[in-house]
């Protein structure tokens, strides 16, 4: 996929957040070797410092590891895994919520529009 | 480092200038060989009238090429779009500018050499063997005559003598570009200003040392020696060696301050 | 531990003030932009640099030594014009480089060109210019320097050109090299830059880690100076 950046937010915060997702989808599963910095960062098209910078912060959430020798690897603690898919799904529904609740939607209504949404998306699934 | 420098001018004065042999020893050849089926006849024939006029024209743009060339290296190559390349180089700009006088100094020899080449292969096309073989054992002969003993140890000094005009010439020119080149807004005209302005200034210089020298009365101690054949040769020789040797420093370091101290590429 | 520094650096040509006593510090392992509108003495200073131009007044200092030969051994720089003699052939060039540059590797220069099925047989004067500018730039990276001054890497190739062109820039990162880039396109090299220097009328109007600055200002730094200094 192509890497793209927003104006206005740091890059290596944006490259962070992305990472931290293909983590968290297992784009990059338990235990994967993530590629090297600077292979990254040319993919990338940044500063290898910035990308440097966001394995950085990755490391010290606990989310890689990286052994001296071989490179960095994705956590296998399942702990860990599971609090940051729930820190990145907790921000998409509260992100989810103010745009609806500005739309005037109630929790109520939202509560069963996602419910509803839920039912067809598995009806779709079960039609296939 | 100086070598390479010079080993990149020969290549780059080369691709003009070797063609340009090449051409005029191919009519030299043309010539001898017209020569020797046509005798003097050729001459008066159209196709010789020709023949003639293409090896002068030919040699006659093989000096000029080379008088251009040894001015465009400079001119262009160090303070054109290129001196971008050959100022990050890292030489001493004292190197930059020697390998250019040395290269001209080198052409400007193997033009001579050439020249000879030229004369050598018409006599070998224009004659059998035997006859071309006899007639450069006259030459050497007649320079044999010629160059006995000290005669030719006087012509080796005149040659050294040739080769330091031949320098102080081009460096004269080379001082005027750099000069000229200070002058921001109109380089050419600066560096044929300049030209003139160095020639005036060196001609102050040596009226003015004249008339010290008539005042301080060597002139006429020089005059009387002259008169009385007591001033020797050598010691021409040697005034005129060293004078140019000191205009050729003086120019050297112009140009030098000009281009290392005061540089200011487009 | 400084790799360029300059100290109350001025450049006058006649009356034209082109650099007006700045002050810069320089460091390795950075790749730094420096940008701002025409004529706000980028080209100045980066020649200055190179001892192309001369200082009216002040210091520029190449790893702690004024500029020449001695620096010039560590600098590989990429002059904003079309420098390279015409007539030679790529192959003859990057001879040229190996032969006065002892940090110049031939054998990464010849993959590169052959990565852009780049004839090396081919006169230099007979390529388009986009891949002039690419040849350039191959022999400029292909040096082991530890400062780099490319002066308009990117101006007027196209987007494959430019996107390769900042590609070979961040491959040949090296922590122990600067990267000094001088540009006028920000947007297109922003992500590239750790740092920004924004050079106006001869003045340092701001020199800022990227990041920071976008976070900061809460805009691109492409942006940040389009709205500030309306260029």
């Amino acid at each position: 996929m192509k890497w793209t950046f927003e104006n206005g937010i740091p890059i290596y915060l944006q490259i962070l957040g992305r990472l931290r997702t293909e983590i968290a989808s297992g784009a990059y599963p338990p235990g994967a070797k993530l590629p090297a910095v600077r292979e990254l960062a040319l993919e990338a098209g940044v500063n290898p410092n910035t990308m440097q910078r966001a394995f950085a912060e990755l490391e010290r959430d606990g989310l890689v590891y990286t052994q001296r020798t071989s490179g960095r690897f994705v956590t296998e603690d399942a702990e860990v895994l599971k609090n940051l898919r729930k820190t990145l799904s907790e921000d998409v529904i509260e992100e989810m919520c103010t745009r609806l609740m500005r739309l005037g939607m109630s929790r109520e209504e939202i509560l069963s529009a996602v419910q509803e949404w839920a039912g067809e998306a598995s009806g779709k699934t079960n039609n296939r | 480092m100086l070598t390479k420098l010079i080993g990149y001018e020969m290549k780059a004065f080369g691709r003009i200038i070797l063609p340009l042999y090449a051409a005029t020893i191919a009519m030299a050849i043309i010539m001898g060989v017209g020569i020797r089926v046509l005798d003097e006849e050729l001459f008066s024939t159209l196709l010789g009238a020709v023949i003639i006029m293409i090896f002068v024209s030919l040699i006659i743009a093989t000096m000029v090429m080379t008088g251009l060339l040894c001015v465009q290296r400079f001119y262009r190559n160090l303070l054109g779009n290129e001196g971008y390349l050959m100022f990050s180089l890292p030489v001493g700009t004292h190197q930059l500018i020697l390998a250019k006088v040395l290269s001209s100094l080198i052409w400007a020899l193997l033009g001579g050499v050439a020249g000879v080449c030229t004369v050598v292969a018409m006599g070998l096309a224009a004659a059998p063997l035997q006859e071309t073989v006899r007639f450069f054992k006259e030459i050497h002969i007649h320079l044999r005559m010629l160059s006995l003993g000290k005669e030719l140890g006087a012509a080796a000094v005149w040659f050294v003598i040739l080769i330091l005009f031949f320098v102080a010439a081009l460096m004269q020119i080379y001082t005027a570009i750099a000069v000229g080149h200070q002058w921001t807004a109109h380089r050419v005209l600066g560096s044929v200003l300049a030209f003139f302005g160095i020639g005036m200034i060196r001609n102050i210089i040596t009226s003015l040392l004249g008339q010290i020298s008539h005042y301080a009365g060597w002139t006429d101690i020089i005059l009387n020696r002259f008169d009385e054949n007591l001033l020797l040769t050598w010691q021409i020789q040697a005034a005129v060696i060293v004078s140019t040797l000191l205009l050729i420093a003086v120019y050297s370091a112009v140009t030098w301050y000009c281009l290392d101290r005061r540089l200011n590429l487009e | 531990m400084a790799v360029l520094e300059c100290m109350h650096l001025t450049k006058r040509y006649g009356s034209l003030t082109a650099l007006d006593g700045i002050d810069l510090t320089l460091e390795p392992g950075r790749i730094v932009g420096l940008v701002g509108p025409n004529g706000s003495g980028k080209t100045t200073l980066i020649k200055l640099a190179q001892h192309l131009l001369t200082p009216t007044d002040g210091e520029i200092l190449i790893d702690g030594t004024r500029p020449g030969a001695q620096t010039k051994a560590i600098v590989s720089y990429l002059p904003d014009r079309d420098f390279l003699p015409a007539w030679m052939d790529v192959e003859s060039l990057l001879r040229f480089y190996e032969d006065f540059y002892e940090d110049f590797d031939m054998n990464k220069a010849m993959q590169m060109l052959q990565a852009l099925n780049i004839e090396p047989r081919r006169p230099f004067k007979s390529l388009s210019k986009g891949t002039k500018e690419k040849v350039q730039l191959i022999m400029t990276m292909s040096r082991s320097a530890k400062v780099y001054l490319l002066d308009e890497p990117i101006a007027g190739v196209d987007p494959a050109a430019r996107d390769y062109i900042l590609r070979t820039i961040i491959g040949n990162y090296s922590e122990n090299a600067l990267v000094l880039i001088s540009t006028h396109l920000i947007a297109d090299v922003e992500p590239v830059l750790d740092e920004v220097i924004f050079l106006k009328q001869g003045h340092v109007e701001l020199h800022e880690n990227t990041d920071a600055l976008r976070e900061r200002t809460g805009m691109s730094v492409d942006n940040y100076f389009r709205e500030v200094y309306r260029c």
